[in-house]
């Protein structure tokens, strides 16, 4: 009986075994293909379509003080770039931290500037001389020319060289006390410029591209045991405008652009900074009844000469969601949204197709009304207003075989489900 | 420079959009709307099917529930673990169905009335390929998966009377219903550029038969049972329209029973099932085929266990499957074995069966080759 028994218990956990063992399904029987699972998929197909039916370059319209680096350049007759830093609210007396809450006259010492330098892209032929210049002046903020003209020798606050070895991360440059100590309670505007041996160009983070990558810290008194003040870069004007107040507290200072490309060309990239608006009339069926598995946008480069003309400028598609009551081309190529991960990299001096891959755009497309939202892309750089490099392709007026073309690649499939 | 141009369409290749069925799904059980289980309870199965016109829990023969005097439910649980060869290459699935449920009660002395829900289609499914293909310029290797859900059920009422010992009837109305879900992805391997494809898509099936079966005993020692199906239209439908209609198979089945051996019963069927109705339904890869179906076993008392009698069963089965691979004929040849016994004061039954099924086909698919082991497991209780 005790046998019996045993068997019985054998029997039945070999039955829960298989019991539990067959409750997770496996149903991959991909070893009968493709014999037995003839025609799963449909075929691929291309079109190729002439689908832009406008195409423009348009400014930037970046707002000036905006850009996440502030670029500094010194290339002769082509280039000539600088930055400003804003400190618009200097103290006149201090108070001690603790019980003692008597202020005291601020006499300034061991004033430091400290930046952040961004050396990718740049050019730096050797060692590098920043001249900062006081650039204070009550002409109106958007004006160039006339915070340009400070820049003069009775302005120089001071000049530090630095070793090329010496140009990365962090700088910090000495300024004389006099500095803070004659402008308390009124501002101090700087203005920076590099040169060097040769032409130079790197960039300073910004604001905008950085938590506090600049500052101007100074002692209060001689007395070392009283902590330092570190100021931050602040502008009061345009008064009653504090966005653009907050973005002016750096910003480059672009004294002389680059070359501004062909009115019949594309032009991305450059300084200052152009995008191009493209739109695009689509058969319908390709954004509502198909899958689109590759979506190619074909430009016809031509090449520039100018600035570095071997080095890559990155552009990258953005798609428009402006709507059809925003007119005005400028204006719609600011509204837009990150469309695409990937970027077309090319060399400006490069010419030829190019190809900048728009799947995702074309999938956003879906679900924009074209009645409503115009299915547009724009073309950026990605060191939009930060780099002097400018791509150049051929515009809807030339001739057909360099126009710009979007090429889609589309499933057939459409499943009903039926065997 | 800002001009607008009237767009010029050039197409430069053909624009067509074909619909895409997933006719094959891998295997040769499996083609067309699926595999058909047989709608046997794990009694019949373990007896070649033989026992299929007097089983009250196998829903083909609606008088067959006259015979049962209490109350009754049966729920069946099956796994088929199958392999599928097509050359050096092999697969190895894990289906689990559970097939068969049925409820009956009595009605006064002579009528009873039952409810049943079976497996008439199983067309799940997946599978996995990758080919090259020229996409936008450029060859890349697509990635295609097919993964099919679902299945074609039968519900049945049925109503049998019982004039006596001798001479049962009954009739049943079924509606077929069910749904089958198609989930397919096209992948690439550089997703920065491409954009992977899923398309999910689900059938519905409303679809109607009646049925009719009678069991005579002219002696104690023998029985004959027959019972027919006349299929009416099914409709198969995505979201709410009907993409396709055909009928229902219609189906002819004979059995006999013998028990002039004590403790032992001897039983055998054949069916005819008119498959090709189905025609229709699906697209014209799916190709359905009238069906013949034979089988038989032997079921015996086994040792005592435990106090408790014990039920052996053997069989062996020949069928063609209802769908042609490629156009062939696929054809099945099964044996089967099994074991049953009462618990709980005989108030519940548990069976136990194993088939091995070799499934088989000639012309372009004669390489490929299928090999099954289908566990049952049947409880049936009377409350």
């Amino acid at each position: 009986m005790e046998l019996i028994s045993a068997r019985l218990k054998l029997a039945g956990l070999v039955i829960l075994t298989a019991i539990s063992a067959a409750c997770t399904e496996k149903l991959d029987n991909s070893a009968g293909c493709p014999i037995l699972c003839p025609d799963q998929g449909g075929e691929i197909e291309t079109v190729t379509l002439d689908a832009v039916s406008l195409d423009s370059t348009v400014s930037a319209l970046t707002g000036q003080g905006t850009e996440t680096s502030l670029f500094l350049a010194n290339r002769g007759d082509t280039l000539d770039s600088r930055a400003v830093i804003r400190f618009d609210s200097i103290p006149a007396r201090f108070v001690k931290p603790g019980s003692d809450t008597t202020s005291f006259e601020i006499q300034p010492d061991s004033v430091v500037l400290r930046m952040i330098v961004d050396t990718v892209g740049g050019k730096i032929p050797g060692a590098v001389t920043l001249d900062l210049y006081d650039v204070d002046t009550n002409a109106a903020d958007s004006l160039v020319a006339p915070v340009a003209a400070l820049f003069r020798s009775d302005r120089l606050i001071v000049s530090t060289t630095l070793e090329k070895t010496a140009l990365k991360d962090t700088i910090r440059v000495t300024l004389p006390p006099a500095t803070i100590g004659g402008r308390k309670l009124q501002r101090l505007r700087i203005g920076i410029r590099a040169r060097s041996t040769g032409s130079v160009q790197f960039r300073l983070l910004s604001q905008e591209g950085a938590t506090t990558p600049t500052q101007l810290t100074y002692r209060v008194s001689p007395d070392t045991t009283v902590s330092k003040v570190t100021l931050n870069p602040y502008s009061k004007t345009p008064a009653n405008q504090p966005i653009i107040a907050n973005a002016l507290a750096d910003y480059t200072l672009l004294v002389k652009g680059t070359p501004v490309g062909p009115p019949t060309t594309l032009n991305i990239g450059g300084l200052p900074a152009s995008r191009v608006y493209m739109r695009f009339i689509v058969p319908s069926f390709l954004i509502d009844s198909v899958d689109v598995v590759r979506a190619t946008l074909l430009l016809t480069q031509l090449p520039n000469s100018g600035l570095d003309a071997t080095d890559t400028v990155r552009i990258i598609p953005n798609v428009s969601l402006a709507a059809v009551a925003v007119t005005d081309l400028a204006k719609a190529a600011q509204i837009t949204a990150l469309g695409s991960t990937d970027t077309l990299k090319v060399e400006p001096g490069g010419s030829g197709v190019r190809s900048a891959e728009v799947a995702s755009i074309v999938g956003i497309w879906r679900f924009q009304k074209e009645t409503d939202t115009p299915r547009a892309i724009i073309l950026v750089s990605t060191r939009e207003g930060q780099s002097p490099l400018e791509g150049r392709f051929y515009s809807i007026e030339a001739s057909p075989d360099r126009r710009p073309r979007l090429r889609i690649s589309y499933s057939t499939r459409k499943s009903t489900g039926l065997p | 420079m800002m001009r607008r141009l009237l767009a010029v369409m050039s197409l430069v290749s053909s624009i067509a959009f074909p619909i895409a069925s997933a006719a094959g799904q891998g295997a040769l059980s499996t083609q067309g709307f699926g595999f058909p289980p047989g709608q046997f309870s794990t009694r019949v199965l373990a007896t070649g099917g033989g026992m299929a016109q007097f089983d009250p829990d196998t829903p083909l023969n609606p008088a067959a529930i006259a015979l049962s005097s209490d109350p009754r439910m049966f729920l069946q649980y099956e796994p088929e673990f199958r392999k599928v060869t097509l050359g050096s290459a092999q697969s190895t699935t894990l289906t689990s169905r559970f097939p068969v449920g049925a409820a009956s009660v009595p009605v006064g002395t002579h009528a009873t009335v039952g409810v049943a829900i079976s497996t008439l289609l199983d067309r799940s499914s997946t599978t996995l390929t990758s080919h090259d293909q020229q996409v936008g310029g450029e060859v890349v290797t697509i990635t295609e998966s097919t993964k099919i859900l679902g299945a074609i059920n039968d519900v049945r009422l049925a109503a049998a009377y019982g004039f006596g010992p001798k001479f049962q009837i009954g009739i049943a109305g079924h509606v077929f219903t069910g749904q089958n879900r198609v989930i397919f992805t096209q992948t690439f391997p550089d997703t920065l550029n491409f954009t992977n494809i899923s398309q999910t898509s689900t059938l519905g099936f409303t679809g109607f038969a009646a049925s009719a079966g009678v069991l005579i005993r002219p002696s104690r020692n023998i029985g004959f049972g027959f019972s027919g199906q006349k299929g009416a239209r099914i409709e198969a439908k995505t979201s709410d329209s009907v993409v396709s209609k055909a009928d229902i198979p219609d189906r002819l089945s004979a059995g006999v029973s013998f028990e002039g051996i004590p403790g032992t019963s001897l039983s055998a069927h054949a069916s005819r099932s008119l498959w090709s109705r189905m025609n229709g339904l699906g697209s014209s890869d799916a190709t359905a085929i009238d069906t013949w179906e034979a089988g038989g076993g032997i079921e015996s008392l086994g040792p005592r266990v435990l106090s408790r009698q014990t039920v052996l069963r053997v069989g062996a089965r020949y069928r063609t499957l209802p769908f042609t691979a490629d156009g062939n004929e696929v054809k099945e040849l099964s044996f089967a074995g099994g074991v049953g016994a009462q618990f709980f004061r005989n108030r519940a039954t548990f069976d136990v069966s194993l088939e091995r099924a070799a499934r088989s086909t000639n012309g372009t698919t004669e390489g490929a080759r299928e090999r099954a082991y289908v566990l049952s497991f049947g409880l049936r209780v009377r409350p």
